[in-house]
């Protein structure tokens, strides 16, 4: 079979700061006049955004195009479809291609959605014959029926991405092009996109997708091209190519918190002085470090008898903690509360059930919390710990910011059960 | 569009298999000659080589934008204008009151002796009406293009658009608002010219493009560069001025001394006055300078097309 997607060593450049750079327009359309055609050397604040691309695709073939923001994609995917120029190597691709890579491109907003369909399928090469003949059929399928005569200020971006997506699809192209748009919309269409995508990678459609979705990427694409500044770092099976890029996304992770802890360290030195209340630690709830009513706190966490911050789904994690009353107490209880990075609350482990430190009421207290199964998915987590006399804080903010790594197996949301899963014969 | 390559259904072999060229070399293949939804399927070759070494392929790639872009342009055409008259109660009642208000200011000063111009073989009104509105239509035909890349900005970054249904959506918008113009040209004539020619406003209406391709190679010539450097649409823009009154626009202009390489020279002057006699007189003011003209804007608007069909996939990134 003949490929109907070759890119071979393509690349392509653009300026930081291409309003300071006027002439590289001019220089570089000069040049193509001139039949001197692209260059890859990098001019005063160029930089490669895609960078020696090489890949082929079969008709029927899926493929995801992942990385981080900035990585490339959607440069890549606009040199495919023929928007930009590259600046070095070829890509030929053979048959219909339709793009769907911004919302709004090609609506106008005062007209109405049926207007807006008229136009775009002009726009992507569709009579206005052809286009009354699948007119019905779009419309039904993007569920805007009611809205259909509404000018299109009116949609929300959702309801855009509705209507762009299914005149695209209806168009019946050899290849189709989707960048990371769908996401705006509702979760019932989003699968009903995907249900559409699966019906046309059936029907032979070449699809290349762009999504940070890595779920969306597994279920959809047979294969996967990870970008990372440009550069092809994987190209292959979309589930590896997927766990290696959220591997890489769990180092990269790992690393930055220990920068941010570093210069958390080296910012406490240089100033000498307690830690102050902080704002930033406010998304986690109300904070109390004042320090005036305990002292020498300390919080570890433990894995294999180790101290760490990186732990991995589904390690055994100990959490070691002790500090010390500067006054008596009559009612003490420690909370561990669990959070996101991003101030999502996950889970709490009080000493109020069973009243654990109630019979503690001065000098140090010393603890040690033991989870046999730490199953919460790779990502950042913070540790929050509130320390009661009844209902007052004695102390209360982040003690610990730790990583959780994946362990090679795909997971989505919050946690990863532990489960034994048996498939019965008949 | 605007690869190196593009390949039509038309050079697919009678045995059902397809002569297609990559990197300029012609081979066969037995894939399907169709899309999937029934149009010819082409194979697009993009590359970093400049298009202008394979000169054929633009040319035909150019062939196929302009017979190609008709019905885009239009709905592009429909789409601006649409849009533009969203808000608006009276519509295009606007575009026709605009020229008409001007012809009737121009009748008053006339009437009450204001403006005393002198002999010029038709009333005064008539004279200084058709003089700005085909100006206008000059006008216009240079600066709309200016700004078409521009403009259509989120269109060039996310849909592929050939650069022929830009310049054609352009062209439909000029002729749309001469329509208005040519219109109340054709109400003075009859309430103000002593004989109305009705051959002579014919052939002037037939000869009108002529007016616009005077003015859009210039235009379309200047697009990419002005997409890069606003500066050039300014330039254009006063430029555009002091040749408004090197040009038999308001009054007439001797044909001695220093007024005859100027009136000579102008790109324009031997089109609108010959456009003006026509219509008015039914008569040609000057023939000879029309034709001479005509041709220069012709060639000045096919080396303008190359430019600009070479240019968009390069501005393409950077507007």
């Amino acid at each position: 079979m003949k490929p109907i997607i070759i890119a071979e060593n393509v690349s392509k450049k653009y300026s930081r700061n291409a309003n300071a750079h006027l002439s590289y327009g001019l220089f570089d359309l000069v040049r193509e006049l001139a039949g001197r055609g692209g260059s890859l050397e990098l001019r005063k604040d160029e930089f490669f955004a895609v960078n020696d691309v090489s890949f082929h695709m079969y008709p029927g073939d899926t493929l995801a195009l992942i990385g981080r923001n900035g990585s490339g994609k959607t440069t890549l995917l606009k040199m495919l479809n023929g928007l930009i120029k590259p600046d070095a190597g070829t890509i030929m691709v053979e048959g219909l291609m339709q793009a769907l890579i911004n919302l709004g491109a090609g609506f106008n907003m005062n007209l109405s959605g049926r207007e807006n369909v008229f136009n775009l399928a002009a726009l992507y090469g569709f009579s206005r014959v052809q286009t009354s003949v699948i007119l019905d059929e779009i419309i039904d399928f993007s569920g805007l029926e009611e809205f259909i005569d509404s000018p299109v200020y009116s949609y929300s971006k959702g309801m855009q991405a509705r209507l762009g997506f299914s005149v695209v699809v209806h168009l019946r192209p050899d290849i189709l092009l989707i960048d990371e748009i769908l996401s705006v919309g509702d979760f019932a269409f989003q699968n009903k996109c995907f249900t559409k995508m699966h019906e046309l990678k059936k029907n032979g459609v070449t699809i290349v997708l762009v999504s940070h979705s890595h779920t969306h990427v597994v279920q959809l694409c047979d294969n996967a091209l990870w970008i990372n500044r440009g550069r092809l770092t994987k190209l292959g099976v979309a589930k590896e190519v997927v766990q290696d890029y959220l591997n890489f996304l769990d180092q990269e992770e790992v690393a930055q918190a220990a920068k941010a802890r570093q210069l958390k360290r080296d910012a406490a030195q240089a100033t000498d002085a307690p830690p102050a209340k902080s704002a930033a630690n406010e998304i986690y709830g109300p904070v109390y470090n004042e320090m005036d009513k305990v002292e020498d706190l300390r919080v570890e966490f433990f894995v294999h008898g180790r101290p760490t911050d990186h732990l991995q789904v589904h390690d055994e994690l100990t959490i070691r903690y002790s500090f010390r009353l500067r006054q008596p107490v009559t009612d003490l209880n420690v909370s561990l509360v669990f959070a996101r990075k991003d101030g999502l609350r996950l889970t709490t482990i009080s000493t109020l059930n069973d009243d654990l430190l109630k019979h503690i009421h001065e000098g140090v207290v010393r603890c040690e919390v033991r989870i046999p199964d730490f199953h919460f998915n790779p990502g950042s987590y913070v540790l929050v710990m509130p320390i009661h006399e009844g209902k007052s804080y004695l102390y209360r903010d982040v003690v610990k910011e730790f990583v959780v790594r994946g362990d090679g197996r795909l997971t989505w949301q919050l946690t990863d059960l532990t489960y034994n899963y048996t498939v019965l014969e008949e | 569009m605007w690869g190196v390559t593009q390949v039509a259904a038309w050079t697919r072999p009678a045995n059902g298999r397809r002569t297609v060229r990559e990197k300029g070399r012609n081979t066969v293949t037995d894939a399907p000659a169709q899309s999937r939804n029934g149009m010819a399927k082409h194979l697009y070759v993009y590359s970093a080589e400049a298009q202008t070494r394979h000169l054929t392929d633009v040319f035909r790639a150019m062939f196929h934008g302009f017979v190609n872009a008709r019905y885009i342009a239009y709905r592009l055409f429909v789409k601006d204008l649409r849009s533009e008259y969203a808000h608006s109660a009276f519509g295009m009642v606007w575009d026709f009151l605009d020229p008409l208000v001007l012809a009737l200011v121009f009748y008053a000063l006339m009437n009450i002796r204001v403006i005393n111009p002198g002999e010029m073989g038709m009333p005064y009104a008539v004279y200084v009406v058709f003089g700005a509105m085909l100006y206008q239509t000059f006008m216009e035909s240079v600066t709309m293009p200016l700004e078409i890349v521009r403009k259509s900005r989120n269109l060039l970054t996310h849909l592929k658009v050939s650069p022929e249904v830009l310049m054609t959506s352009v062209f439909f918008r000029i002729v749309f608002n001469s329509l208005f113009r040519i219109m109340v040209m054709l109400l003075v004539s009859l309430f103000l010219l002593p004989t109305f020619h009705v051959v002579g406003f014919l052939k002037f209406t037939v000869l009108f493009p002529a007016i616009i391709a005077a003015g859009l190679p210039v235009g379309i010539l200047l697009a990419p560069f002005n997409t890069i450097y606003s500066d050039v649409g300014r330039v254009t823009r006063i430029i555009l001025n002091p040749i408004r009154y090197a040009t038999p626009v308001m009054y007439t202009l001797p044909h001695e001394g220093i007024w005859v390489p100027i009136l000579t020279y102008n790109p324009v002057a031997a089109i609108l006055t010959s456009l003006r006699s026509l219509a008015t007189l039914n008569t040609w003011e000057d023939p000879r300078g029309f034709a001479v003209w005509l041709l220069i804007h012709l060639g000045l608007f096919c080396a303008g097309w190359f430019i600009f069909h070479i240019s968009i996939p390069v501005l393409a990134e950077k507007v």
